[in-house]
């Protein structure tokens, strides 16, 4: 059943998307930040990253094929694993925060421990299907997802509040140093473009650039949404995007709570797959490495769940900074170099 | 055992009693003896096999007829295997196997004593069922005419449709036993060769003795092994079967089976009917949503009303979960369990409904409707909005019953996720169905398509039917419904 085969550059852009949505969306807010703040924080950690994307997207641009292959020829394997302990961690990690969620919002459904076991069971027999279907199903659920939104904008009672968006001010820049900081650490899509742009045929500055764009505008109306809508209600509820969904109400369906929760246990499901595909896929037999990462992952994350760790604290964001800067960064850095000099040879 | 090279004997008594000895004796096999010009001759048919009065017309008049004095055996079978016979098929035979076969295949073979091969003559004339309107695809405005068991009779269907040289009839066998004889249908210059390959190939590597139904072929057809959906659809309409192979597609006939099997085949095709094309293009539209519509109601209603009910209450109106509750207090068993009860009694209703015969049939539905219905809610078993609930999923199900071992697979395991997680176990199985879904392929086209991957016009033309005058008149595989892998995806279907 596995299928290996090629994917465009719009659902590898999808992909990237989801996974980073999947991220905003389990953010609890632990502090209060301004709202302007928080978006200039998003639109300078996106000007970075367009900047950070360069080389890899150079590379796969100038014909490269894998630059893990170029970079570390025999010991290829070795740095592969590194890719695979990096997005079992941050599988581990996801899986942590939605347990969280669940245990926080919906504590009837099942102990998040449970919860966290069954999710990666079920990414894992995604990951296992292949990176086709998963990006097929990143399509499907990026259209649930402009229809669920669609959906509680349209039904939406929630009042707008201009005062709540006060202007950036000096006081602000910790608040800004925050969320860029936070924003910049969940850059993990470059990594992530580097293992999954190998099965792209063509079009990774359409993949990359077109989802910094998607990620921008979207995250931008979501914020200034959660900033002049639920303003300091954000320090009281949680989760931003959850509580804007309490504001929708129809005759027929009394609350939007439950819905979000099924839309986003979907997305984490797939995400969740295409995270076990990268720690997987480059084995010679993914399918029980996928289902070893998967218990990896999971185990990791209840045991960050147990002992309260969270994704926001400084050393899971040195980690996650780190990962970003080694493997999104330098590592296609040095495969663009080696191409460009081996090009200069050849000629 | 022949052997498949063993050379038919000279001697007429050897080569009948080897026939027979490969036949074991088998009391359908018939010889008729006879002497044409003084040369001895036998005729081997299978009872019932053969039309007799034709046999007669055709084969028994003019031997008779032919007399010549001093006529050596070549002249004989010179004679009947030329020009003497009216046939439109006869066949000169080396082998036994052969002899063999052309017997199972309904010809009747003449030996001639002192020549070493054989004649086979078509006259096949077994008793078959007259074609009969096609039951388990029914429609409004389209043929009444079903595909028939024999081939041949399926074959004339589709050649009255499209009467065009260029479709094509390819004969394949299958079957180790059965030797079936399988018919590929297709379109030169439409369907791509590397499908039609493609299909032969796969057609060849079935491995069973016996082809009996269309299931027996469609899994060599269909690479997807644990996929949910299947890539390859059925159809017993010969107007479905033609525009089909008008798109590109390729469709097998079976020997004996009314049905045929047709490949690539897409989710969303599920979704369309003959009737689409009679007409209005809004209401065709209209009609296609609500198909659609059907589907999801009927997969996942029952699971989200077990989940809403138990864990989201809050997703529920006021006023609607007040007379749920209401509803629920008087009923003595959980709401899943509830649930599974009706669902299998449900099952059990419209299977006894199929195996039943018809006249009796629609006994069932009263008894399981308004007997075992209103018995139930009445004496408190189960509640009102349930059975409601159920009413409407059944319904819908029968708009779509070309998924509905699907539909029920899935509506079950949707109410017990959803009876034991909520939503999130409908969200967990909705991914897994999702993403098993989207890796199935037909021949290198996505099921999915054009859904995923993505083609707007295509998905334009899929869900909503444009007018037949604006319909592309070239359709083509590559083009069918945006089954054209998006850009950057595998070609396979078009190389």
């Amino acid at each position: 059943m596995r299928s290996d085969k090629k994917i465009s550059a719009g659902q590898l852009m999808l992909m990237l998307f989801l996974a980073r949505i999947m991220h905003t969306m389990i953010f609890k807010a632990s502090h209060s930040a301004s709202g302007a703040a928080m978006m200039l924080g998003l639109l300078c950690s996106t000007a970075v990253e367009a900047v950070l994307a360069i080389p890899a997207v150079w590379y796969f641009s100038a014909g490269g094929s894998d630059p893990v292959k170029e970079i570390s020829g025999k010991y290829s394997s070795a740095v592969r694993f590194l890719y695979s302990a990096y997005f079992a961690v941050i599988a581990g990690g996801t899986v942590a925060l939605f347990a969280e969620f669940l245990a926080s919002e919906f504590s009837k459904v099942t102990p998040p421990i449970v919860a966290a076991l069954l999710l990666m069971l079920a990414a894992a027999y995604c990951a296992c299907l292949g990176i086709e279907g998963l990006a097929r199903a990143a399509t499907v659920v990026f259209w649930m997802f402009a229809v669920l939104f669609g959906l509680m904008a349209a039904v939406n009672e929630g009042g707008f509040d201009l005062l709540n968006l006060r202007p950036f001010s000096p006081e602000d820049s910790g608040s800004f140093w925050d969320y860029f900081t936070e924003s910049l650490s969940s850059g993990w899509w470059l990594p992530m473009f580097c293992v999954l742009a190998v099965h792209l045929r063509k079009g990774a500055v359409k993949a990359a650039y077109g989802y910094l764009a998607l990620k921008f505008v979207t995250l931008e109306t979501l914020l200034l949404l959660v900033t002049i809508v639920l303003w300091r209600y954000v320090d009281v509820i949680g989760y931003p995007i959850f509580a804007l969904g309490a504001y929708a109400k129809t005759d027929f369906i009394e609350r939007f709570d439950a819905i979000n929760m099924l839309i986003w246990a979907i997305n984490c499901t797939l995400v969740l797959g295409i995270y076990l595909y990268i720690c997987s896929g480059s084995f010679k037999r993914p399918k029980p490495a996928a289902l070893l990462f998967a218990a990896a992952a999971a185990a990791f994350g209840i045991v960050e769940y147990k002992n309260g760790l969270r994704f926001d604290q400084p050393w899971f964001l040195g980690f996650k900074l780190a990962g970003v800067a080694l493997l999104g960064v330098v590592l296609p850095s040095a495969a663009a170099v080696k191409l460009l000099i081996k090009r200069s040879a050849a000629k | 055992m022949i052997e498949r090279t063993e050379n038919i004997s000279p001697r007429l008594e050897g080569a009948v009693a080897r026939v027979k000895e490969e036949f074991g004796g088998s009391a359908d096999l018939n010889v008729a003896r006879a002497e044409v010009s003084g040369v001895k001759c036998a005729v081997l048919t299978l009872e019932g096999m053969v039309k007799s009065s034709d046999l007669a017309k055709m084969l028994f008049e003019p031997m008779m007829s032919y007399e010549q004095k001093g006529a050596s055996p070549q002249d004989v079978f010179k004679y009947l295997g030329a020009k003497g016979i009216f046939s439109t098929e006869a066949k000169i035979l080396n082998l036994y196997s052969e002899l063999c076969e052309k017997l199972c295949s309904g010809f009747a073979v003449v030996l001639v004593h002192g020549v070493p091969r054989a004649v086979a003559i078509s006259a096949q004339g077994y008793a078959t069922r007259s074609p009969d309107t096609p039951d388990s695809e029914p429609d409004v405005k389209g043929t009444r005419e079903g595909l028939s068991d024999n081939l041949r009779t399926s074959m004339s269907m589709i050649r009255r449709r499209v009467r065009d040289p260029r479709l094509r009839f390819e004969f394949v066998k299958a079957g180790r036993i059965s030797n079936t004889e399988l018919c590929l249908v297709y379109i030169e210059g439409k369907t791509p060769e590397a499908l039609r390959k493609k299909t032969k190939k796969a057609l060849g590597q079935i491995k069973s003795d016996l082809i009996l139904t269309s299931g027996d072929i469609i899994p060599y057809l269909s690479d997807n092994g644990g996929s949910v959906f299947s890539g390859v659809s059925t159809t017993e309409r010969p107007d479905v079967l033609c525009s089909k192979i008008n798109e590109g597609r390729i469709a097998v006939l079976i020997d004996g089976v009314p049905f045929a099997a047709v490949c690539p085949s897409l989710f969303i095709e599920n979704f369309q009917t003959v009737d689409d094309s009679a007409e209005k293009a809004y209401f065709s539209t209209y009609q296609r949503w609500i198909r659609l519509l059907a589907f999801f109601i009927s997969t996942l209603l029952p699971g989200l009303y077990v989940a809403a009910a138990v864990f989201h209450p809050e997703v529920l109106s006021r006023s609607l979960l007040l007379n749920l509750l209401a509803s629920e207090e008087r009923t003595p068993y959980p709401l899943i369990a509830e649930m599974i009860i009706v669902i299998v009694m449900f099952e059990i209703l419209r299977e006894a409904g199929i195996r039943l015969p018809r006249a009796i049939g629609g006994a069932v539905s009263i008894v399981g409707g308004l007997v075992i219905g209103d018995a139930a809610v009445t004496s408190g078993l189960i509640s009102a909005p349930l059975l409601i609930i159920i009413g409407i999923t059944a319904t819908s199900a029968f708009v779509i019953p070309s998924l509905n071992p699907q539909m029920t697979i899935l509506r079950i395991l949707n109410v017990l996720l959803g009876g034991w997680l909520g939503f999130f176990g409908i969200a967990l199985l909705g991914t897994v169905v999702l993403v098993n879904t989207c890796v199935t392929d037909s021949f290198a086209v996505p099921y999915t398509a054009p859904l995923t991957p993505f083609t707007l016009s295509a998905v334009k033309d899929a869900l909503m039917k444009t007018s037949n005058k604006k319909r592309p008149q070239e359709n083509t595989v590559e083009s069918l419904n945006g089954a054209k892998p998006a850009e950057g995806e595998n070609t396979d279907a078009q190389r």
